[in-house]
């Protein structure tokens, strides 16, 4: 998604209201809103949805917008926005339903909870295998989540997410680096734990079947 | 060297961005400490998993379209009630002439056949082809008012949208405001049934009008 002169005057043309720019703006940009929302979205609730109402601002509300450069940040801003009201409004249905939750092993798994950080380490354990790391990227801190999240499209470079965040490349590289590290630590400390528990319970499964075979 | 750095080579290993000095600089480090080639495996695959999820996200969001038309029938639809409340009970009146099926002349465009001859029995359509927009309005105004239909036209007109052209001028889109009158049997309006169809709403006119 390189922003060069021509896409500057797509973009002017979208923040005047064309219909064509608009969309030409949407579709270079759609991909890595897409990345921003899984970075902050609540668990449980649809990314469509969420890009529809990314979408849907842009139409109506990216006549705001003074400068073409803004827009990509202004964006990104809708759509963490956008992903923080869902994340609320799921809390709040959280609050007035209160009996939707699961029990498991002794443990509560609220199944509205929309924060995954806030999820306790056994509850994040259950989940999918292929959610696992997305599960734990949600714990880094923003600023290392998002330009983690938004490398893993392959069109950005670290001058692209730096214009989206409005940071130099240098502290995009950096944070992703450091984000990185932070991930791979969550994830050998998951396993370690994992490693223990099964190592208790194979002890404690051992224990009480020496307990049952004494006369 | 310190962990950032050893963490930023790693890094840039993974996003392809390492350079021959990047890779001279890991080799070097390697011959020190070997633990980083299983620790640039590890993060590899942690990369693999989280942009395979991504690139999910992604390929999903490509079926999201911007929903510009759905905004344009809004924003008209939003001027249009702006008429409405402006003019009063007659574009609303306009609206309901449409259901009691006295608007042939609202709902009905003039059809011209590619010769010029009437289509649909317009009389004289043909001539509307002969016309400027000018002329073909000035005959309508002329028309209308010889059968007592039109009234006029409002003074002011509805700014729809404002667009700058490529060569510096405006482009306006607005809306006339051409009052006309019609004696009719029955008043109706367009409501909503439960299921929300349209559906015609009778409406009993009084001296004062009819207000909506």
């Amino acid at each position: 998604m390189p922003q060069a002169q021509d896409s500057l005057s797509v973009v002017r043309a979208a923040l005047r209201g064309e219909r064509d720019a608009l969309r030409h703006v949407w579709e270079d940009n759609r991909r890595w809103v897409a990345a921003i929302l899984l970075a902050h979205k609540p668990r449980g609730v649809d990314l469509d949805d969420l890009l529809q109402e990314v979408a849907q601002a842009l139409v109506t509300k990216s006549s705001q917008v003074r400068e073409p450069e803004a827009l990509r940040p202004w964006l990104r801003t809708v759509a963490i926005n956008t992903a923080r009201l869902a994340a609320r409004k799921r809390n709040r249905h959280a609050d007035e339903n209160p009996g939707v939750s699961l029990r498991l092993s002794g443990g509560a798994l609220d199944v509205a909870s929309p924060a995954p950080s806030e999820a306790p380490i056994e509850a994040i354990e259950r989940r999918d295998e292929a959610d696992r790391l997305l599960s734990l990227a949600r714990r880094l801190p923003d600023g290392y989540r998002e330009p983690l999240l938004m490398r893993c499209l392959h069109d950005m470079s670290y001058r692209q997410i730096g214009e989206v965040m409005g940071l130099p490349d240098t502290t995009i590289e950096t944070r992703i680096a450091r984000g990185r590290r932070m991930l791979r630590e969550m994830a050998q400390y998951q396993e370690h734990a994992a490693r223990q528990r099964s190592t208790e319970d194979a002890k404690g499964e051992r224990t009480t079947r020496e307990t049952r075979t004494e006369p | 060297m310190t962990g950032v750095d050893r963490d930023i080579l790693i890094s840039r290993v993974i996003d392809g961005e390492a350079t021959p000095e990047d890779w001279t600089a890991l080799r070097a480090m390697a011959e020190r400490d070997a633990s980083i080639w299983s620790d640039l495996v590890a993060a590899q695959q942690d990369h693999a998993e989280l942009c395979a999820i991504v690139s999910r996200a992604a390929d999903a969001a490509e079926h999201v379209d911007v929903p510009v038309l759905e905004h344009m029938s809004e924003r008209v639809a939003l001027r249009t009630r702006r008429v409405g409340a402006w003019m009063g009970w007659a574009a609303a009146a306009a609206i309901a002439l449409t259901w009691a099926g006295m608007g042939g002349f609202l709902t009905r465009p003039a059809r011209v056949g590619a010769d010029g001859a009437d289509v649909a029995g317009v009389p004289g359509a043909g001539l509307v082809d002969a016309l400027t927009p000018d002329q073909a309005l000035a005959q309508y105004y002329k028309a209308g008012q010889a059968e007592g239909r039109v009234l006029g036209e409002l003074p002011e007109r509805v700014v729809l949208e404002a667009v700058p052209t490529a060569d510096g001028r405006v482009e306006v889109r607005f809306v006339r405001q051409i009052v006309e009158r019609a004696i009719v049997h029955d008043l109706y309006r367009v409501g909503e049934d439960e299921a929300g169809n349209p559906v015609p709403v009778r409406r009993t006119a009084t001296r004062q009008g009819v207000s909506y």
